[in-house]
């Protein structure tokens, strides 16, 4: 009988579906998606997100996507940032040499650190990266107090 | 067009080698090679970069090319996932023979960089009509 071996594979699955939950997020894809495996996945793109004073922004890596082509929504305290990729065109008699971007649809969702204030949230799109700005409601600002 | 993986190493071990902790973070970026009748097209993934901040020079049959960025987030915020340090590209490529090193266009966009590097003349295919 002949039993096809997959424990290696079967680790790396567990161990990418682990990195892959919000919990650990960063950055540990960077290194994982070097695997053949998982060069064929959807396109990962990196999150950074920062806690200021005022607002929580999220910055993402998008290049090559199109601002048409990204989608940001927000729904109770989280965050998705979606869309896709498009692969550029490769015609039958042109060959690529190397590929190592890869292109499709891809979707994050991330809960944020503090209650943010929906009416106000606006992102921008500039080079490749989209900036999302997520001003705090009012009551999580850090207050100072004056002693008298 | 392969890949210079010598110098390529020497960007990835940078700060180990001199023992200093580096305060920008090295970045390889990813790249697509595509190969038309008459050209090269390279694709390389540098997001958030300033067009004036971007180089891409030839040496002999070297191709390199470097970027830096601007970290994301001033310094002291508090964050979450990310580094807060400024981030360097860099790539080199050796470039094949048929390359015509005087004919290399260079666009930036969408944080991608997009570099076509013209084949040479002589070394495209010729279509030779039966008499």
């Amino acid at each position: 009988m002949v039993v096809r071996y997959e424990a290696v594979p079967s680790v790396l699955d567990a161990v990418h579906d682990m990195l892959e939950s919000e919990t650990f997020n960063m950055p540990f894809p960077r290194v994982f998606s070097e695997w053949p495996r998982f060069a064929k996945a959807e396109v990962f793109p990196y999150l950074n997100i920062a806690e200021r004073k005022d607002d929580i922004q999220v910055v993402m890596e998008i290049p090559g996507v199109s601002k048409e082509d990204v989608k940001v929504h927000y729904h109770d305290g989280v965050l998705t940032i979606s869309g896709e990729r498009k692969s550029p065109e490769v015609k039958a008699e042109e060959r690529m040499l190397r590929q190592e971007i890869t292109y499709g649809p891809f979707s994050r969702s991330v809960e944020l650190p503090a209650p943010v204030n929906a009416e106000k949230i606006s992102a921008e799109y500039t080079n490749g990266i989209l900036r999302v700005i997520l001003p705090k409601l009012e009551e999580v600002k850090p207050k100072e107090i004056v002693v008298r | 067009m392969t890949e210079n993986k010598k110098n390529q190493e020497s960007f990835e071990h940078g700060d180990s080698q001199n023992g200093v902790k580096s305060d920008v973070r090295l970045i390889v970026p990813p790249v697509d090679i595509q190969e038309t009748a008459e050209s090269y097209i390279l694709r390389l993934d540098i997001p958030g970069a300033d067009k004036k901040n971007i180089s891409a020079q030839i040496n002999d049959d070297t191709l390199s090319v470097s970027a830096r960025v601007d970290s994301y987030f001033e310094k002291d915020t508090a964050l979450f996932y990310d580094n807060s340090m400024p981030m360097e590209y860099r790539r080199e490529f050796s470039l094949a023979n048929d390359v015509d090193t005087t004919a290399v266009n260079a666009l930036y966009d969408l944080g991608v960089l997009t570099l076509t590097l013209k084949k040479k003349q002589q070394c495209l295919p010729k279509e030779i009509e039966v008499m």
